[in-house]
Order: C-alpha cells, then sequence, then structure tokens
C-alpha cells in the first residue's frame, strides 16, 4: 500500500508570528519564487543565513507550504481539468476511500467536504472521454453512492493562489 | 504538445513539487549534468511548457478559517460580471469556467461562516446566477506523483 499523507486545511498558524522582515521576504520570493537566498538577502538588506533560516521556520510554521512551477497543461498532453463531485454512502471511511481513488491515474487531490458533496477528486484529463471513464471508474466503488463532474480547459497547472497572496502581504 | 522526452518529464515533476530544487539536484535526479539540466529548463520556459512559477502558502497563517469550493449554475453566458463581483468582494484562489454540474466553480478563502454567507448572498441577488452551492473543505491530500507526463 503507498503511503498517504492526510492533511487539515484548517492547521492554525496566526498573522502575529510574522514580523516585518518575514513580510518582505515573502513579498519578494512571491515576485520570483526561484530567486537564490542570496540575492533576496541582498534586495531586503540582510544577510542570506538569516533569509535561508527564516525561509525555513516560516516552512516549519506551515506558512509557506512549498513552492511550485506553473505548467501549460496543453503542452504536456492534458487537454484540462476534471473535478468530480462525489456522495458517499453511509459508512465510509475517507482514509480508505482516499487510497482506493488513488489508484485511478492522473489524480492530484482528494478532499472531504461539508455540503452538497461529500468528497473533491481533481484529475488531469486527456479529452472528455477521460471524464466519464473516471466518473465510471468512481461509481463502481462501494462507499461512493453518486458522482457528478465538472470539466474545466483551464490550461494553467496546479492551481496558484498568487492573486490572494499579494492582497494579503 | 510539445515534444517531451522522459527526463524533460521528470524535470517538470520534480519542479511541480518544488519549483525551488537546485540544479544540482534535478542533474542528480535526471542522471544527467546540471548545465546539461539548465538548457533544457531555459528550453522548457521557451516552449511555454513551463509558464511561472509559484509559492504556495498555508492561507490559515493569515487568519482565513474556510476554504470553500462554491459551484454555480449561471442563467446566461455573462460570465465576466460575476467573476468581477466575486474578484472585488472575496480572496479567491481559482476561478475555473466549467461544463457539467456547475457552470462557474470559485475556490474561495473565507475569515468566517458570516463572511461566506455575505458572499452567499451577493452571488444569489445577481440576476445572473440561478443557483449557488457551498461545499467547505476539510481534509485533503494533494499528490502529484500519479500523473503521467
Amino acid at each position: 500500500m503507498k503511503s498517504i499523507t492526510i492533511t487539515s486545511i484548517y492547521r492554525t498558524v496566526r498573522l502575529r508570528v510574522l514580523d516585518k522582515i518575514d513580510r518582505e521576504l515573502l513579498r519578494e520570493l512571491q515576485k520570483n519564487p526561484t530567486e537564490s537566498f542570496l540575492n533576496v538577502a541582498k534586495k531586503i538588506g540582510i544577510s542570506s543565513p538569516t533569509v535561508k533560516r527564516r525561509f525555513e521556520a516560516l516552512k516549519s510554521k506551515g506558512v509557506i507550504t512549498g513552492s511550485s512551477i506553473l505548467v501549460d497543461l496543453s503542452k504536456i498532453g492534458f487537454k484540462g481539468k476534471a473535478f468530480l463531485l462525489v456522495k458517499t454512502s453511509k459508512n465510509y471511511d475517507f482514509k480508505n476511500l482516499v487510497v482506493t481513488i488513488k489508484e485511478i491515474p492522473n489524480i492530484f487531490l482528494i478532499s472531504s467536504m461539508i455540503g452538497q458533496f461529500d468528497i473533491l477528486v481533481m484529475a488531469l484529463v486527456k479529452n472528455i472521454e477521460g471524464v466519464i471513464k473516471i466518473v465510471n471508474q468512481l461509481k463502481k466503488m462501494p462507499s461512493i453512492s453518486e458522482v457528478n463532474w465538472v470539466f474545466t480547459t483551464d490550461k494553467q497547472f496546479p492551481y496558484t493562489n498568487e492573486y490572494c497572496n499579494m492582497k494579503l502581504l | 504538445m510539445a515534444d517531451l522526452d522522459q527526463i524533460d518529464s521528470k524535470i517538470i515533476s520534480t519542479l511541480i513539487k518544488d519549483a525551488r530544487t537546485t540544479l544540482t539536484d534535478l542533474a542528480r535526479i535526471c542522471k544527467i549534468s546540471s548545465p546539461a539540466i539548465k538548457k533544457r529548463v531555459e528550453q522548457l520556459k521557451k516552449n511555454k511548457v513551463i509558464v511561472g512559477s509559484t509559492l504556495t502558502f498555508n492561507l490559515m497563517a493569515f487568519d482565513y478559517s474556510l476554504y470553500a469550493l462554491i459551484g454555480l449554475n449561471l442563467e446566461q453566458s455573462n460570465v465576466q460580471k460575476v467573476i468581477s463581483l466575486v474578484n472585488e468582494n472575496s480572496v479567491v484562489a481559482g476561478i475555473d469556467r466549467t461544463i457539467g454540474h456547475y457552470d462557474l466553480c470559485l475556490f474561495v478563502f473565507s475569515k468566517s461562516v458570516e463572511e461566506l454567507d455575505k458572499l452567499k448572498k451577493l452571488l444569489t441577488d445577481e440576476e445572473n446566477v440561478r443557483k449557488v452551492e457551498i461545499n467547505i473543505w476539510n481534509k485533503f491530500e494533494i499528490n502529484y506523483d500519479n500523473i503521467n507526463i
């Protein structure tokens, strides 16, 4: 069995853990996430080891969760993304279901939800037939009672939350 | 589709997981020299396979306590007005025009249920919007290893 890490989105970290330098550092790295620590250090006027230390601290506090390149999906052979909106049957176990769902190729996100649907599954697809295929695979699972889907041809991957970050800092 | 070989795929999947991976580490992972990696990364950027990079944050660190998928069904195709409304009144991680169960999917951060409810009311009152459904995220798992580039 593959190992899985299920994260709660609601890990609480408070804003006040960030001081002025942290914010400057985040702002610089947001502008250019692949910038070297040395260049960031020069720009904000502190030493490069301090930048590294603060960056690591922000990571361990869970403020920065990582960095990612943005890719044009059409250039790597995908047409778009499918979001599968799943309702589960009684007595289902989220963790077990995650393990089963993950067997389906090109799925990159599984989230439990409260509301109209119980689980959201995101996958990259090559065409609309790909969406139907995943829907059918999910429907076969005993702990799933209903599957709805949406499909988007948005080409950027993964998601960016750049917009909200700029507002925050 | 760009012409990508296995090494390009390896570079892409590594950088999706961590854009700050050093050339040295990439060279080790792909078993080719760092100058060769550098050349390939530059080519991937030039061919617009890699279009940018982003730092990912835990917005909970900024006092946003709720993350929701808001699914909208619209009357007509004037999506732009709804998108502007959402951009002005909330913190959005993503807006996707979709076909299928919803016409528009919004991924929204919110500080409280009150704030989310206010946004829901704004959207419901919009004449273009026929239906608003809110799904609040709880636990999730993200994994890019399953993607076959």
